[in-house]
């Protein structure tokens, strides 16, 4: 009865603990994923309905017809489901699917698995046609950064 | 288990210990699972008795690989052996081996041709059916993907047009395959006689099959598909006319009406199958439900003597499964099958040994858990009225089946 009390007189310090709680979560625990492709790569705004193809290993070569080339992190990485979901829209234990299905039907392939930001980055870097993300506050260089990628 | 499959093993084995794929130069990939289960069926024999009391006889082994020689031409195989104690024997056999050549691909579309031995793809399961990782439980849906068209479905050797497009943001996938294919013919002759024809060991297996898939603009979350196949089956090695004269002479009076499968000359089945798919992510909830329909006309000849008849089978299921965690999901369907529409109870259908082998009504509820490294372990409970997916296996005729059946599984599975 006591605590019940008292956080009613706390109310408004008790919805502002909340608010910054559900900021905090809903916030991107990485923030916007940045989007990079290797410098041979020759798209600088594509829509996430191109990119979802492209990670769903659905499109295999660039306009320029040279191979693309996917980089993911492993599926149960935080920044590979945030990316997943905000950028391509689609859940990652989907992807997991689409890949799977390619890989043992002989009509696809998966993408590449890195294990870490940093060998994303020196895979994106040095692999024609690569195509990759890190998380937004991640610093890159000697990488093409996608402008757009929104909807 | 047999040379190969120790062989197949130890080369699966030999890959176990760098966790990812092997990667081979000229873009070249190679593949494999490995999944054992022990299946506990206390109520029925499931593909043989030793399940009754608990069995492993129960393993599912695939390598595969691919070489890409440049982002147009790719060629790809698998290898696979499914062993279910008495129903598959584990045999090492080509799962597919394909080449893949694509004629036309931008962001908005995509047309090409594989020619070889390719997986159909028929509704959301048929292509990875033998794929634990694909499929949500120890098995596909047995009620829409029921075990007498498995092998008759499974995969062609022909040629498969496919292609994509993006039309007003909908996307559209398609298949185009056209093949034949030689099958044992086991699942055919208890489908049809509910027991095993005399010296009939394949069965010649022409298909024609189109499917397509939409994710439309207005939800991507939906994905709404058909598939239509017309096959047809052929029984090879059946007996003669002069053989099966010869068999009803020596029989006892009234055999060929008791066992008409002794005298069987010919035996075919024209069938028609159509499968409407419709699935829908939510969050970390994938809903799926399938109908099928398949209009299929039987023909044979005992000793000779034509005769023939038609029939619509019917099924369909309604699954969902849940991504708990990254790590984690369980599942659960609701199915139903009909071998004859019109026959609810499956009198029809109904033999000696199992009056209940026309129908069959079933939960199951599941779960996986992805351990890491590409191991995971998964479990599933089933329980059934009705029988038309009970596994056949040669021997089933000599068990009296019961309506009501129950089957649990455990399974470990590995993939590289």
């Amino acid at each position: 009865m006591t605590t019940r009390i008292s956080a009613a007189k706390n109310k408004p310090t008790a919805l502002c603990l909340f608010l910054t709680l559900w900021l905090l979560t809903v916030a991107h625990a990485h923030g916007e994923q940045k989007i990079i492709v290797n410098q041979s790569v020759p798209i600088s705004d594509p829509d996430w309905i191109y990119l979802n193809q492209i990670f769903a290993m659905q499109i295999r070569k660039w306009p320029d017809d040279s191979a693309i080339q996917v980089f993911t992190l492993p599926s149960t990485s935080d920044l590979h489901r945030e990316f997943t979901v905000e950028r391509l829209k689609i859940q990652a234990h989907q992807l997991d699917r689409i890949w799977n299905r390619m890989l043992f039907t002989g009509t696809g392939k998966a993408p590449t698995v890195v294990e870490s930001e940093e060998e994303m980055l020196e895979m994106v870097k040095s692999t024609p046609g690569a195509i990759g993300y890190v998380s937004g506050e991640y610093p890159v260089s000697d990488v093409k950064l996608l402008s757009g990628a929104q909807e | 288990m047999n040379i190969r499959l120790i062989s197949l093993l130890s080369v699966l084995y030999s890959f176990v210990l760098p966790v990812n794929a092997l990667e081979l130069p000229l873009g070249s990939e190679i593949h494999g699972f490995l999944s054992q289960s022990y299946l506990v069926s206390p109520d029925n024999p499931y593909a043989g008795t030793d399940s009754e009391d608990g069995s492993f006889k129960f393993r599912e082994v695939g390598i595969n690989g691919f070489t890409e020689f440049s982002p147009e031409l790719r060629i790809a195989g698998q290898v696979l052996s499914r062993y279910r104690d008495k129903s598959d024997d584990g045999k090492v056999r080509i799962d597919f081996l394909l080449a893949d050549y694509l004629f036309f691909s931008d962001q908005y579309s995509s047309v090409g041709v594989r020619v070889g031995r390719v997986k159909n793809k028929i509704g959301l399961y048929n292509d990875t059916r033998d794929i634990p990782s694909a499929r949500p439980g120890f098995n596909v849906p047995e009620s829409v993907y029921f075990e007498a068209f498995r092998d008759t479905l499974l995969s062609t050797d022909g040629v498969n047009f496919y292609g994509t497009s993006l039309v007003k943001d909908n996307l559209i996938q398609w298949e185009l395959t056209i093949g034949r294919k030689d099958v044992d013919s086991e699942d055919f002759e208890y489908y049809t006689f509910a027991r095993p024809v005399p010296s009939a060991d394949t069965a010649e297996v022409p298909l024609k099959l189109f499917s397509a898939s939409v994710i439309p603009a207005f939800d991507r979350d939906l994905k709404l598909g058909l598939s239509v196949a017309d096959v047809r089956a052929d029984l090879e090695g059946t007996l003669s006319v002069a053989e099966a004269q010869q068999a009803l002479l020596t029989a006892p009076p009234n055999d060929f009406f008791v066992n008409p499968q002794n005298y069987v000359t010919a035996a075919g089945i024209d069938g028609l199958l159509t499968i409407i798919s419709a699935q829908y992510n939510y969050r970390d909830f994938v809903l799926a439900a399938e109908y099928l329909n398949l209009e299929s006309d039987f023909d044979a000849e005992l000793v000779g003597n034509r005769f023939s008849e038609s029939s619509s089978t019917e099924a369909y299921y309604l699954q969902a499964e849940w991504f708990t965690t990254a790590q984690t999901s369980v599942f659960t369907r609701y199915e139903e099958l009909y071998l004859k529409r019109s026959d609810r109870s499956g009198a029809d259908s109904a033999t000696d040994y199992n009056p209940y082998r026309g129908f069959g009504r079933g939960w199951t509820l599941g779960g996986k858990w992805s351990v890491g490294k590409g191991w995971s372990i998964s479990g599933q409970a089933s329980f059934n009225e009705g029988t038309a997916w009970l596994p056949n296996f040669e021997g089933i005729e000599n068990h009296n089946i019961k309506k009501h059946w129950n089957f649990y599984v455990f399974s470990v599975n590995y993939q590289f």
